[in-house]
């Protein structure tokens, strides 16, 4: 039942949305699953081994493979990964994560600091 | 109710008792004056850069937003609250009476809590409203137009669009200007009656089915917008950031068709005079009925996009956007509450099944660097990922890109975030702002973490010196002589219970002197 929309992608010779490789991480992720049931701590490990190196860019390539194939597991937790990567870390860190630019006039960044000062305090080091 | 009064200049806070919520807020000078002892003519202030002003003598305090324990700032001084732009519509409306073609004030109206892109530039406010109806108009109308739309609180973003739908189609100038009333109307619980507006934008949109068919088309013209996309006239090329709709519009099925490309595509000037532009995308609207089809499709492409919009349910919403009643605050706030999400429906659904992918394929087609990876995922992906994040990094997100400020403002993604750090304390209490709440609840929180911290400082600094000089008499030490009457030492066990017990009980009192 996970992975109805996998056969519909074997048959979809166009398809841009997964390549190959994402897809070599992504499916054996339920057989992984299915093997370590019991022990949540290595599935971790695991699951924090295959992302240590994995760039944003993969990242989002990887959430997007997991959305089209209607992998909930993996789309959950490919999404708090992100979320985790961007915890308590500052403005700038997370523009630079996602690759974006700010688009803000420079006194309307200012009244957007000042605005949100309350959450700047306590943030990790870069 | 209960006011904190702050003079500008010299901070001085008096507290002021009206007997009455909806007194005037000339009453309110009144009662001012008496208690400062002078005639000279007072100006008031929420945010000490937007003016209070009322329409009418009897508009009450109430419905200008002020509540019971609110802090306004006053001064003698009548140009210290000068606001950048028109914000607040009743200085806005009142010049709408005396002269109609009056230069069009900043669409971005300054807000209590945010600014957007104020992109207007002086010629702007000199072009004639008139000039509208022209194809080409200023590149800044376009870019306020983008700007108006990367707005933030729920209020805010009810006006944005409507900006955005007023340049773009009313075609004489007066009413541009009564649209960006509305929209500045809505600033932090300020709410009016629009009856003049809503009347002059049916009139001016046709009223019936054409008017919902042209609202549907500025909105979404918005959204591509806001998305980087301009648009532009396929005959000569030039850029069209207005766009002329036809006044009269079949109820019947119709097509309509818009060209837009990117601004980096907008070629050069070639042989003929005219610009080239190598790559465009089409959008054909198609109405049927309720229902308006938007088919797009980059030119020479293979991809076509859809998507179908139900004007039933979208209509409404956008409406709102610039026409608020003002009769209750809390039906607005009911009302706001769920027309919010329609429009941010609407949004979501434009611009995942048309803008994005459009500008996806156009970029491909063109050779142009792609937009940044995590901003293709679809908004949907993208709120997922925000769910996983605690509130204060929300907050950090909604200030890296203004794309990333409007999706981090949805009223329900931070209702989500305040249970989540603070519990389902207040219920159902307040519909709107939830980001606010969880601002006030964290600064609450931090200021009792604070004090608690310092109380644990201080008293630990105390025991300190007890343990240095444990048998010395108790009156040497602050604090203990009602304790301590004996000469016996004292007990280090009994100290530190002394100690302890005020940790536990909240100090409710501290933290109403925060004046």
């Amino acid at each position: 039942m996970k992975f109805c929309t996998v056969k519909q992608y074997f048959d979809d010779e166009n398809n841009n949305n997964v390549t190959n490789g994402i897809a070599t991480t992504v499916i054996p992720l339920p057989n992984k699953h299915l093997k370590i049931k019991a022990n949540n701590k290595e599935m971790e490990q695991y699951e924090q081994e295959l992302l240590r190196n994995v760039m944003p860019q993969e990242l989002t390539k990887l959430i997007l493979a997991a959305n089209y194939l209607n992998f909930k597991e993996a789309l959950d937790f490919f999404c708090r990964t992100v979320a985790n990567a961007i915890q308590n870390k500052s403005v700038d860190y997370v523009r630079k994560f996602f690759g974006l630019e700010s688009d803000f006039e420079p006194g309307e960044e200012e009244k957007l600091c000042k605005e949100f000062a309350w959450s700047f305090e306590g943030v990790d080091e870069d | 109710m209960k006011l904190r009064l702050r003079s500008l200049e010299s901070k001085q806070t008096i507290k002021i008792e009206l007997p009455n919520p909806s007194s005037t807020l000339q009453q309110l000078k009144q009662t001012l004056s008496q208690s400062l002892s002078s005639s000279s003519s007072l100006y008031f202030s929420l945010n000490r850069k937007d003016e209070l002003h009322a329409s009418s003598p009897e508009t009450t305090l109430q419905s200008l937003g002020i509540t019971s324990g609110d802090l306004i700032f006053f001064t003698h001084n009548p140009a210290a609250f000068s606001s950048q732009s028109q914000s607040l519509v009743p200085n806005s409306s009142s010049s709408v009476q005396q002269q109609p073609p009056n230069p069009k004030p900043n669409p971005n109206s300054p807000n209590q809590n945010m600014s957007e892109k104020a992109e207007i530039t002086p010629s702007d406010q000199e072009t004639p409203e008139h000039e509208i109806s022209d194809s080409e108009t200023d590149v800044d109308m376009s870019d306020s137009t983008t700007a108006n739309l990367l707005q933030e609180d729920d209020e805010e973003t009810l006006g944005g669009e409507i900006s955005g739908s007023g340049s773009g189609s009313v075609p004489s100038g007066a009413e541009t200007m009564e649209l960006d009333d509305g929209s500045s109307v809505l600033s932090r619980k300020k709410y009016f009656e629009h009856y003049f507006l809503r009347r002059v934008l049916r009139e001016e949109l046709g009223g019936g089915d054409g008017s919902d068919h042209k609202l549907m088309v500025i909105a979404i013209h918005a959204v591509l917008s806001e998305s980087g996309f301009v648009g532009f006239d396929s005959v000569s090329g030039m850029r069209v950031d207005g766009f002329h709709l036809p006044d009269v519009w079949p109820s019947k099925a119709f097509t309509m068709s818009l060209c837009y490309t990117l601004p980096e595509l907008l070629g050069t000037v070639n042989v003929n005079g005219n610009y080239n532009v190598p790559e465009s995308i089409v959008l054909k609207f198609q109405n049927m009925g309720h229902c308006i089809n938007i088919y797009g499709w980059a030119k020479g492409g293979s991809g076509l996009h859809h998507v179908c919009l139900n004007e039933n349910r979208f209509v409404p919403a956008l409406e709102s956007v610039w026409v608020v009643n003002g009769d209750s605050n809390d039906e607005i706030k009911n009302q706001d509450g769920f027309l919010e999400t329609e429009v941010f429906e609407f949004w979501k659904i434009v611009k995942d099944g048309i803008a994005l992918p459009l500008l996806i394929d156009l970029c491909e087609k063109a050779g142009l660097v792609p937009p940044p990876c995590f901003m293709r995922l679809p908004t949907e992906l993208k709120l997922k990922i925000f769910e996983s994040l605690p509130g204060v990094d929300l907050a950090k997100v909604g200030c890296v890109c203004s794309d990333l400020r409007y999706l981090s403002s949805s009223n329900e993604l931070w209702k989500q975030k305040f249970e989540e750090e603070f519990g389902n304390g207040t219920g159902a209490k307040r519909l709107f702002n939830w980001k606010e709440e969880f601002q006030s609840s964290w600064d609450r929180k931090k200021k009792r973490k604070r004090e608690g911290r310092q109380r644990r400082q201080g008293f630990s600094h105390l025991r300190m010196m007890r343990n240095v000089n444990p048998f010395m008499l108790p009156s040497v030490l602050r604090g203990q002589h009602d304790h301590m009457p004996c000469f016996v030492a004292p007990s280090p066990f009994r100290q530190v219970e002394r100690f302890r017990v005020p940790w536990n009980v909240p100090r409710c009192t501290f933290e109403e002197s925060d004046d």
